[in-house]
């Protein structure tokens, strides 16, 4: 049994320890915003908050969360939208938007620790996250707009 | 082009050799880290274990799954090589799962003094 | 997105204008209107608007613009527009080559016309019933907003009221279009109308569909194709967790569990040999080298011929001669190939994200015998497709796996390292260009050879005039009085698929890089000897002369800056583009492109906007560093770590311009992409005096 607090509640999860925490999240939790992508902590389209940090859930067994606070996209805000979400709507980021969740979390990690990331901070936190339809422009204009969202 | 990789690392590398690395400083910037790598010799998460970094083969953690050239060097790493590697690990270490990078040779040298000043 | 099995317009009339009420296939080319205007729009008496489309959503956002053009002419209210998208392949639904596919940047182009119509004659019945409601003449009326309004009278009669008395009425034969002025809705930039959703995670993408008891199909496929099953012995893995069975299906097998991990665990695990084939020993070089020797074949059927060569070259003041080739690529869709089954022997149904509907109705006929009244295809958002979600191997795998689980629905995905192994790859080809210059620098005969697979085969009928490998060439946009084309055929034992532009991929490239090459030949200006060479009335001029003066190509580059330029028409859209690099040692950084695009008039502009982008930025990531190559007959790339796409710390900033020249409406998901890699290695020349002839540049040191 492993016990961790997932987007603010306390949850047990009976599986094999060595499971991905993202298919947990997916298929036992039904937490399907974070996705699949390329099952080895290449492409961060499965990206969560690991204890605040952005991390690829498809690369973390299930026994590293024990004890820890996950977030998944769904919990990323508590009622209403992220600064960031807000900033990725106003922006109109997405394309096919598979990529996105992760995107949003790996921006809302990096706001958390660079209130004010320069492009350089961003293509130095979001290298990691892959967006096969290149909206990196837009990506990179809402991450500047998420910053000044969060300021207000 | 491998010939092509390792000639640039050392471009890479050699300014910054005689950098002196602020540990302290490396410590605030190990947040950014510590999602995917464990300080703790054996824990593996979506990347090795970082204890005794700082002069350890290349590619040799126990039980991690490494990609690319990161499992093939025979090498040892070594401050220049952890530098190059952090600030632009694609490029250093082609194939390798590790996508995010530090800004600044600066940066990296201070993570280093940081992973270095743990022992290991 | 909502499932729908049956749909009526307007309540309670599904006889007089239901979707499907056509049960016979019309004459493709024919499809222009639509067999009913219930087809694309639904009106509920809860005054709900809801758009039944024809394109699955992968991105391209053509949901969105399908939507503003039959919300606009309909008058709907914006703001409660529903999607959705038809569960069976119909008529209605198909493209001119008579089938239900998103492919060919059609999603807008094609769509637009026959949805106007049918929004049109649903308006005019709308406002039929009204009139006969208000004892008031039909054009004192207009409809706004999702109402029928009489301005005068200060009176709006929501459309969910009329819904019943206007589905009594006859549908219009000639509907009457909106003019230009009440056209508010398209020709502007609208927000996506997916995403609030993808944004928050809500979205439910194929991978996402999540059914009662569902289980989970992980694949295990021949490495080497032309490969099947030799043996397999399921019960290596019988006893491992959650494996509840595994399913021999062609080419491989697919392990169910009731985890997807443990399925793949499982998959692994499989003790399964594959059969020995002649490919097994088919190695990259080896294939490029065959290709290569078929550029001096003789005996090719000539494809194209106009003007007197042999009298051009003897006559010409210099002659040009280059080779050019380019690698197979992986589509690598952000979303994992999968489709979920729930199947029995006389019925199944799909939930999965497509391009090709059609071809998995065909496909499910072909293998298993569904046929099209037992099929029902549930379409999720799809995350990307770029050509590659058009087959439809996963549905058999889904069906096949389903079936063996008496019915229990299951989800198959295949693993990231099975979409890049499995094949469907965009062609490799190779080509020879030789061209005669006059004195003052005009190009006056130009023979080209082709060589490689053929996609296109099974619609080719004389000449090897087969659009999927030589659109580009066939259409050079060059004034060139004698010309000559041919394509030698040579087959590759490898399963291919339309990658984003499909042939201009490569055309684009091949042209655009030796029309710089003769540029350079005849000391002229890249610039100027194409608007030398190019037709008066070409609207490539009107992109290049608005991509140069974005680009200040008059004007000195800025330091350390090299440029290249390039123009090339694909799907009836012209895009011209600048690439500016720098170089880092010997790697080429590219900080910036221009471009400029003619697709006819934008229907959304940021959203052709932010395709331009995502054109570029793909077809700049193909050009650097990626490729797909075979040794021993297996692929060896395995994951983004081999195949490594751009990451936004290689992305340039692009900046675009719409150029409207009152042209008709062309494609925007596709035509982005095929100046891009012309452009780069032309800028490349600039910089470096190396001439760029094959892709991608890493294999040049480059980057």
């Amino acid at each position: 049994m492993t016990d961790f607090t997932l987007n603010g509640s306390g949850v047990s999860v009976e599986a094999d320890p060595d499971t991905p925490l993202l298919w947990i999240l997916r298929e036992r939790m039904g937490l399907t915003g974070t996705k699949f992508g390329c099952g080895i902590g290449a492409c961060g389209a499965c990206t969560v908050h690991l204890d605040g940090q952005a991390v690829p859930s498809c690369s973390i067994p299930l026994s590293v969360a024990e004890g820890a606070e996950v977030t998944t996209i769904e919990g990323l805000s508590e009622g209403g939208l992220h600064p960031v979400q807000e900033a990725w709507i106003e922006i109109d980021v997405p394309q096919c938007g598979y990529c996105q969740t992760g995107q949003i979390m790996a921006t809302a990690a990096m706001l958390a620790q660079v209130p004010e990331p320069t492009d350089e901070d961003i293509d130095s936190y979001l290298a990691g996250n892959i967006c096969r339809c290149g909206v990196y422009p837009r990506i990179r204009a809402a991450a500047k707009r998420a910053a000044e969202l969060s300021r207000t | 082009m491998k010939r092509y990789f390792a000639l640039c690392f050392l471009m890479v590398a050699a300014p910054v050799y005689a950098q002196e690395g602020d540990p302290a400083a490396g410590e605030q910037l190990f947040g950014q880290c510590s999602g995917c790598h464990m300080l703790e010799e054996g824990q593996n998460r979506a990347g090795p274990h970082l204890f005794g970094v700082v002069g350890r083969e290349i590619g040799s953690v126990e039980g991690f799954r490494y990609t690319g050239t990161l499992a093939d060097s025979t090498e040892v790493w070594d401050e220049a090589s952890l530098i190059a590697y952090l600030t632009a690990p694609r490029e250093a270490m082609p194939g390798t799962r590790k996508t995010v990078f530090l800004r600044s040779e600066e940066d990296a040298a201070n993570l280093v003094a940081y992973l270095r000043s743990l022992g290991g | 997105m909502t499932q729908t099995t049956r749909r009526t317009f307007l309540a309670g009339s599904a006889a007089t204008l239901g979707v499907l009420s056509v049960p016979i296939r019309l004459p493709a080319q024919e499809v222009t209107q639509p067999s009913a205007p219930g087809a694309y729009l639904r009106i509920g008496a809860d005054n709900s608007v809801t758009c039944i489309l024809p394109t699955c959503e992968m991105g391209q956002g053509t949901h969105t613009g399908q939507a503003q053009i039959l919300a606009e002419e309909l008058g709907a209210d914006w703001q409660t527009i529903r999607i959705e998208m038809p569960v069976q392949p119909g008529p209605d639904y198909r493209l001119p080559f008579g089938q239900m596919r998103s492919v060919g940047s059609y999603g807008i182009r094609h769509w637009h016309d026959p949805m106007r119509r049918a929004a049109a004659q649903m308006r005019m019945m709308l406002i039929e019933a009204g009139a006969s409601r208000l004892g008031v003449p039909a054009d004192e009326l207009s409809a706004v907003g999702g109402a029928i309004v009489h301005a005068a009278y200060g009176q709006a009669i929501p459309f969910g009221e009329l819904v019943e008395a206007a589905s009594a009425l006859p549908v219009p034969a000639d509907p009457v279009l909106r003019p230009e002025e009440e056209r508010t809705l398209t020709g502007r930039t609208v927000p996506r109308l997916d995403t609030r959703v993808k944004v928050t995670g809500e979205a439910v993408f194929s991978m996402d569909v999540t059914l009662p008891d569902m289980a989970y199909g992980a694949v295990r496929m021949a490495p080497v194709f032309g490969s099947d099953v030799a043996a397999m012995n399921a019960d290596s893995v019988r006893g491992m967790p959650g494996v509840i069975e595994v399913v021999q299906v062609p080419r491989g097998a697919v392990v169910v569990g009731e985890s997807w991990w443990q399925a793949k665990q499982a998959a692994d695990a499989l003790d399964i040999t594959f059969t020995e084939t002649e490919n097994d020993g088919l190695d990259t070089p080896a294939m490029e080298a065959e290709i290569q020797a078929a550029l001096d074949r003789a005996d090719v059927p000539m494809t194209l011929e106009r003007g007197d060569l042999d009298g051009a070259f003897a006559g010409a003041a210099q002659v040009v001669e280059a080779d050019y080739a380019v690698p197979m690529l992986a589509h690598v869709c952000m979303e994992p190939i999968n489709c979920t089954a729930q199947a029995t022997d006389d019925r199944v149904e799909l939930w999965t994200g497509t391009q090709g509907h059609d071809w998995i109705r065909m496909g499910l006929e072909r293998a298993l015998g569904v046929t099209a009244d037992q099929l029902i295809i549930n379409t999720a958002y799809l995350g990307g497709g770029f050509g590659r979600k058009t087959w439809e191997n996963e549905a058999i795998q889904a069906v096949m796996a389903s079936r063996a689980v008496g019915g229990r629905p299951v989800k198959v995905i295949w693993a990231r390292e099975d979409d890049v192994q499995q094949g469907l790859y965009r062609q490799t080809m190779q080509i020879r260009f030789r061209a005669g210059l006059s004195e003052d620098g005009r190009i006056t005969a130009m023979r080209v050879r082709m060589a490689g697979p053929q996609m296109g085969a099974a619609i080719v009928r004389d000449n090897n005039m087969d659009p999927f490998s030589l659109l580009g060439l066939i259409n050079i946009a060059y004034d060139i009085p004698n010309y000559a084309l041919d394509h030698a055929v040579v087959p590759i034992p490898v399963p291919l698929s339309p990658w984003r532009s499909i042939a201009e991929s490569f055309n684009g490239y091949f042209v655009e890089s030796f029309i710089d090459e003769l540029a350079d030949a005849a000391g002229q200006d890249p610039l100027a000897f194409r608007l030398a060479n190019l037709p008066a009335e070409s609207r490539a001029r009107p992109v290049l002369e608005r991509v140069a003066e974005m680009a200040d190509w008059s004007g000195a580059a800025p330091e350390g800056v090299s440029r290249g330029i390039s123009v090339v028409e694909s799907y009836n859209s012209y895009v011209a583009q600048v690439v500016e690099v720098t170089m880092e040692g010997e790697r080429v950084r590219v900080p910036r492109v221009h471009a400029a695009i003619d697709c006819g008039r934008a229907i959304n502009p940021g959203q052709v906007e932010t395709q331009v982008q995502g054109s570029v930025i793909e077809a700049l990531g193909a050009a650097l560093r990626v490729k797909i190559s075979l040794a021993g007959g297996r692929t060896e790339q395995t994951n983004f770590t081999d195949y490594p796409i751009l990451r936004i710390d290689e992305a340039p900033q692009i900046d675009v311009a719409i150029v409207e020249t009152g042209a008709p409406l062309g494609g925007v998901g596709e035509p982005g992409v095929p100046p891009l890699a012309g452009a780069l290695c032309n800028a490349v020349f600039a910089a470096t005096g190396q001439r760029i002839r094959s892709l991608p540049l890493a294999d040049h040191g480059l980057a």
